[in-house]
């Protein structure tokens, strides 16, 4: 990049510190003593890629090879993209500012649907092919990884390759596979075959699906060379010896998540059935209180930040959670730092943990309900009631928070007007048990914030067989749901239920759908996940002009003998399984945590224990 | 309890991070020193930090006071303070000297600035030369309440002086800018283009010093 051309750019945009780089933290190689240049691209702004424990851990295990340099890419916002276009200037990386084009591995992590587009984008800025079956000899490879990673298919067309599960270990061997390869002379697709046998590499290219009369997928056909599918996710099994970054880059401008983090736990025994995370993350993995509590302080005496927060799907469930409060409690006192758990469970929410947290820094108090009557809970296997989230809420009032958050879905399966209006009956509920306690914090009001999102039915979790409750009908329930609340202490705030639609789609669709997400990009579409970016008009532009039919995708209900486009890769959990759920689901039947009881979901077959078993 | 002021260079990239960037780098800088440093008292305490005179974002600067307190008396040696904060500072950041506070900030009077630009610099040093022999130069800008209001540039002039520097044409700037009023060489200089209205490109402003009313460097 010409420094010049990059001054005047930077000049004319609102954040240019998106693009500097040369934050604390960041790595910088000489270019010719690596074997390896790889493009660590978060398709979506700097602020969200830098907040995202994704990228640090990747950009840390890259770079401890010496012989890989990784560098960063963001997706440009849209007065840099303005700016780009006019002085025609590449996609470069924010460390060494090389165009994306020079890099020999470039590495997306998929994290959500709707960044599909700006994978596109990010491509197209770096001038690098967009399908797979452009790319020639020269060009780099681009590889996926993330949790959408786990429906590979309808973005299968723009990947080479894509790293399923854990990427700690899988990253740096396709580098060193691809330089392998390079030695010995091999050409692209004997190089594709070769990651192909690494563990956790799915290389599409190498199968074909095939389908029925009617559209659907009858099975795949594997090319001469693939190993048989399905391709088995990758996992990390011990987390106290997971490469864990405590050093991490500190971006100098603000970002979302502005603040270290310290993973406490990998996948979740809960199994709420409209959860992705909760299954595709499986087995339950621990790191141990003492070294949590190690890394916590390394990370702040490294980074300079006053706060600090667990990460996990659940930290309440971590079997040494009194230890770790007690290893960080007192220090983060003194040392001034500020402790945020942001994934507790309502009945975990005891006094002594409320009062506790409070002591570091009030904050406001989040709770995960989902749905509004006990029934609808059973049904997505939310195993709390209604009385723990009064008790959770009590609590917190009695330890002096006035705010309360609560987060709710609409068009979850069989769901009906009664389970929607119930949702602002419980919020009432709890406007009310405020004011009936005689301790609440004196001379405050109190305010109930529901957020209510779209259910949107995920592969790899037992609700991936049910459609998507349809746009207008969403729309018929939040206006149901707004008119129903009858108090000022109530604040309601819902989704857009277009792009929940095409989320769906998304996540469901097969390879030929990667069509019209090319279609729905030539169409003006990135940034789907901002309001600033999506257009509805758009995809349904791009479904209409490329013959796609998106009902078909979202909102068919599919058979559990269905055979999915997500049926290639394995993630652990057992479609029968799955299936099981369903069942259990519609009869409003609850399964018991993993903890309290196996219920067989199949991941042991990948590691050959019991879950549970003594450590 | 002592009081610290270091000076550092925010140069190159660095000029991208706005004033609100800049605190949060030296509060983690600070935090990251491992200084016993002193915490504000108040409800929600932080490290206390203090600069002189904010700089737009874009502007670099050579000389950038902030102040900051160490509860403990023992001296501490200035190289320990500027190395420990050097290395918790991104790129284009450099603390050079750390000493005891001599003059309040309320003492700056003047910042004394380079500004630099490319284009036709015969062509900007003549129509500069035009400009600046005026005796009014309106400029016009908001307040606080968005009331625009304009002014003669020249009142906030204490010195200037301008020279060709290869392909760029280059002004040396003295002023005001105390705590009531100032101005920001931005608009002097956008001014200027808009009146002659030959083209620059990459304008590179920087801060050289502060300055006192005596025009004494500020220490």
């Amino acid at each position: 990049m010409n420094e010049s051309v990059f001054n005047r750019m930077l000049a004319e945009v609102q954040k240019p510190a998106r693009y500097t780089g040369g934050e604390l933290g960041a790595v910088y190689k000489d270019p010719d003593k690596v074997d390896i240049r790889f493009a660590f691209c978060f398709p979506d702004l700097y602020e969200i890629g830098m907040s995202s424990q994704a990228t640090q851990i990747l950009y840390d295990v890259l770079n401890k090879d010496e012989s890989i340099w990784c560098e960063r890419f963001f997706a440009p916002w849209f007065d840099m993209r303005e700016q780009m276009e006019k002085e025609g200037a590449e996609l470069f990386s924010l460390e060494s500012r090389t165009p994306l084009s020079e890099f020999d591995v470039i590495g997306f992590t998929l994290q959500y649907e709707m960044s599909y587009t700006n994978v596109l984008y990010m491509l197209e800025l770096g001038k690098v092919k967009l399908l797979s079956s452009e790319r020639g000899e020269n060009d780099p490879f681009v590889v996926g990884g993330g949790p959408c990673t786990c429906n590979p298919e309808p973005i299968a067309e723009f990947f080479d390759m894509f790293s399923l599960g854990d990427g700690e270990e899988t990253d740096n061997e396709i580098c060193h596979c691809i330089a392998e390869c390079r030695r010995r002379g091999l050409d692209r697709r004997q190089t594709l075959e070769a990651c192909a046998g690494i563990e956790g590499v799915y290389v599409p290219s190498l199968y074909e699906p095939e389908y029925l009369p009617d559209g659907r997928l009858s099975g795949y056909r594997a090319l001469e060379g693939a190993p048989a599918l399905p391709v088995r996710k990758r996992i990390f099994m011990d987390m106290d010896e997971a490469p864990y970054p405590l050093n991490p880059i500190v971006p100098s401008m603000a970002v979302i998540h502005d603040r270290p983090s310290v993973e406490v736990l990998r996948g979740c025994i809960r199994g709420c059935r409209f959860c992705q995370a909760g299954f595709i993350y499986r087995p339950f993995r621990c790191k141990d209180a003492s070294l949590i509590c190690t890394q916590a302080k390394a990370l702040i005496d490294n980074t300079g930040y006053d706060e600090i927060s667990l990460l996990s799907l659940s930290t309440s469930d971590h079997p040494q959670l009194e230890e770790i409060m007690d290893g960080l409690v007192d220090w983060s006192i003194e040392k001034k730092v500020n402790l945020s758990l942001p994934s507790l469970r309502v009945d975990s929410f005891t006094g002594t943990l409320a009062q506790k947290l409070r002591q570091v820094r009030e904050s406001g108090l989040t709770f995960a309900a989902e749905a509004g009557t006990q029934r609808l809970r059973n049904v997505i296997n939310k195993n709390i009631t209604e009385e723990e989230i009064l008790s959770g809420c009590e609590d917190a009032f009695m330890n002096g928070y006035t705010a309360v958050k609560l987060y709710f879905m609409l068009g979850l399966p069989t769901e009906t007007d009664e389970d929607v209006l119930a949702i602002s009956a419980l919020c009432q509920k709890i406007v009310d048990l405020f004011y009936s306690l005689p301790s609440r914090p004196k001379g405050k009001s109190v305010t109930v914030s529901a957020s209510v999102s779209c259910f949107i039915p995920k592969p790899k979790t037992p609700f991936e067989f049910c459609g998507f409750n349809g746009v207008e009908e969403l729309r018929r329930k939040q206006q149901m749901l707004v008119g129903s609340v009858r108090s000022r202490k109530i604040d309601i705030s819902y989704h857009d239920s277009e792009t929940s639609y095409i989320e769906t789609v998304l996540a469901k669709g097969d390879r030929r759908v990667h069509d019209a997400i090319l279609a729905a990009y030539r169409n003006g579409s990135i940034f789907d996940g901002w309001s600033e970016g999506f257009d509805y008009g758009s995809w349904l532009k791009a479904f209409e002009d490329t013959g796609i039919d998106a009902d078909f995708y979202a909102l068919r209900a599919r058979d559990t003998d269905e055979f999915e486009p997500w049926d290639i890769v394995d993630y652990g959990v057992s479609k029968s399984f799955l299936k099981r759920e369903y069942e259990k689901a519609v009869a409003a039947q609850t399964t018991p945590n993993c903890r309290e009881m196996c219920s067989g979901c199949g991941v042991n077959r990948f590691t050959g224990r019991e879950c549970f078993a003594e450590r | 309890m002592q009081n610290v002021r270091v000076f550092f260079r925010k140069t190159g990239d660095a000029r991208f991070l706005s004033h609100l960037d800049v605190m949060r780098c030296f509060t983690r800088a600070l935090k990251r020193s491992g200084f016993d440093v002193w915490y504000t008292q108040g409800f929600n305490t932080h490290i206390y930090l203090m600069f002189a005179s904010p700089l737009s974002l874009g502007f670099e600067s050579e000389y950038e006071p902030m102040d900051f307190r160490i509860v403990d008396d023992t001296p501490v040696a200035e190289s320990e303070i500027i190395d420990r904060l050097n290395s918790g500072l991104p790129k284009g950041f450099e603390v050079f000297a750390a000493s005891v506070p001599e003059h309040e900030h309320t003492d700056v009077a003047f910042s004394e600035w380079e500004i630099k630009m490319h284009g036709d610099a015969d062509a900007l040093f003549s129509a500069f030369e035009d400009f600046i022999s005026r005796d009014e130069i309106p400029v016009t800008r908001k307040n606080k309440k968005g009331v625009e209001r304009t002014e003669n540039a020249i009142e906030y002039i204490k010195k200037i002086s301008y020279r060709k520097d290869g392909s760029c044409f280059v002004i040396d700037a003295v002023l005001r800018s105390d705590t009531s009023s100032s101005l920001n060489p931005s608009l002097l200089v956008n001014t200027f283009l808009s009146d002659c209205r030959i083209g620059a490109e990459d304008i590179r402003i920087t801060r050289k010093k502060l300055l006192l009313q005596d025009l004494e460097i500020f220490k």
